[in-house]
């Protein structure tokens, strides 16, 4: 007679366990076992998908990023001016500025290889798509001659910077005061404006 | 806790625990691993550090200790001078690898989110301070000071933790150069940096 068998998981089924309990119990003291027992299935079917829990971090962070870009792109694609696209990106950024899966990709990273290599990754995706947009406001005229690859870099530090800040809930730094700045930065360094901002 | 926050004794269990940081993360280690590793009875670091986490504030306070002693250690007389030299001091000493720590600790520890706001804010009041500074000798044109100073705080926050992670972009000089070019226009003036060799755009 065949035993009992435990239930069977599919990878976005760990992924989306790890999506619940990292960020109560943080990446250093989640386990593939803890997903495991979540998941009501013995480890095995865990460590089927994924190695350790970095790897699922990382998968959690490629998920999260390649959302945010393809969601960037949905709404810029309606926009008639780079100035607008930019603006919608940056309205973006602070909406979604949760960074509990960041934060924790960078800790990780400090330590292990496959974790710092994928936020290179992500870093390098989210700045191309700002600079490709700066480019593109440069060759219509709406963008000031600045490097393209340079205020993008600083764009999407700042974004990261404030996102940090914002999930921390600093007082200073709420979303509203995260995207006012972000958009007046932008405006300076780009020579560019906005327009009135939404109350 | 030792009564002289300088003592040898002091120092080396500080550099003992920072490297156990660096290795183990800030709540990846035990008082006990450290007294080993110093070479001491375990009621000696007792006697110095509560638990981890008190001996982990000791680290990251130490630590904010030294950069502002980095900052503030070239002679400048401007307000102008004296931010510049605040960029540059980032530069040989960008090391974020414990506020990436204190960072992931504070999205769950309430002790650790109050350490986080008290160090900013620090910060923020050095930035700003200078910032001051120049809007009262008319170097600097600035509406809002303290946002200016949390803009700049929070890049060089941001710049210098992905250096710490080795971003391929993000190298010393090209972050100096970003940080000089942002804190120029926030503070409209034209801020130069005679060190700055080298900048591309990667």
């Amino acid at each position: 007679m065949a035993e009992h068998a435990l239930p069977r998981v599919g990878w976005g089924d760990v992924v989306g366990m790890a999506a619940r309990l990292m960020p109560e119990r943080g990446i250093a003291k989640l386990t593939l076992g803890d997903l495991a027992e979540a998941l009501k299935t013995d480890e095995s079917a865990v460590t089927y998908w994924f190695q350790d829990a970095g790897q699922v971090l990382v998968a959690m962070a490629e998920i999260r990023n390649n959302w945010f870009l393809d969601e960037a792109r949905s709404r810029m694609a309606k926009d008639d001016s780079q100035t607008e696209r930019l603006r919608h990106f940056i309205e973006l950024s602070a909406a979604d500025h949760d960074a509990t899966i960041l934060i924790e990709l960078w800790r990780l990273s400090e330590r292990d290889e496959p974790a710092r290599q994928a936020r290179q990754a992500q870093a390098d995706a989210f700045r191309r798509t700002i600079a490709g947009i700066i480019r593109a406001g440069q060759r219509t005229g709406e963008f000031g001659a600045v490097s393209p690859d340079k205020v993008a870099l600083i764009l999407a530090a700042l974004i990261s910077g404030f996102s940090i800040t914002a999930t921390l809930r600093d007082p200073a730094v709420t979303p509203e005061v995260m995207l006012a700045t972000l958009l007046d930065t932008a405006e300076q360094l780009l020579g560019v404006e906005f327009g009135p901002r939404a109350d | 806790m030792n009564a002289d926050e300088t003592s040898p004794e002091r120092t080396a269990l500080l550099d003992a625990a920072e490297e156990l940081i660096r290795e183990d993360g800030a709540d990846g280690w035990a008082l006990a691993e450290l007294a080993d590793r110093v070479g001491v009875g375990l009621e000696v670091v007792e006697a110095e550090f509560e638990s981890e986490w008190e001996a982990f504030c000791q680290v990251m306070r130490r630590d904010e200790e030294r950069f502002e002693v980095v900052s503030q250690g070239t002679p400048a007389e401007t307000p102008s001078e004296r931010i510049l030299a605040l960029l540059e001091a980032i530069v040989p000493d960008y090391d974020w690898t414990f506020w990436i720590e204190l960072w992931s600790l504070a999205l769950r520890d309430e002790r650790a989110s109050t350490l986080r706001l008290e160090l900013d804010e620090r910060f923020r009041d050095l930035i700003e301070e200078m910032v001051r500074d120049g809007v009262e000798a008319g170097e600097f044109s600035v509406a809002d000071t303290r946002r200016a100073a949390i803009t700049i705080s929070t890049l060089i926050d941001a710049m210098a933790l992905q250096a710490t992670l080795g971003d391929t972009t993000v190298r010393p000089n090209y972050m100096l150069d970003a940080c000089v070019t942002v804190s120029g226009t926030l503070l409209g003036v034209p801020l130069k940096l005679p060190s700055l060799a080298e900048t591309s755009d990667g």
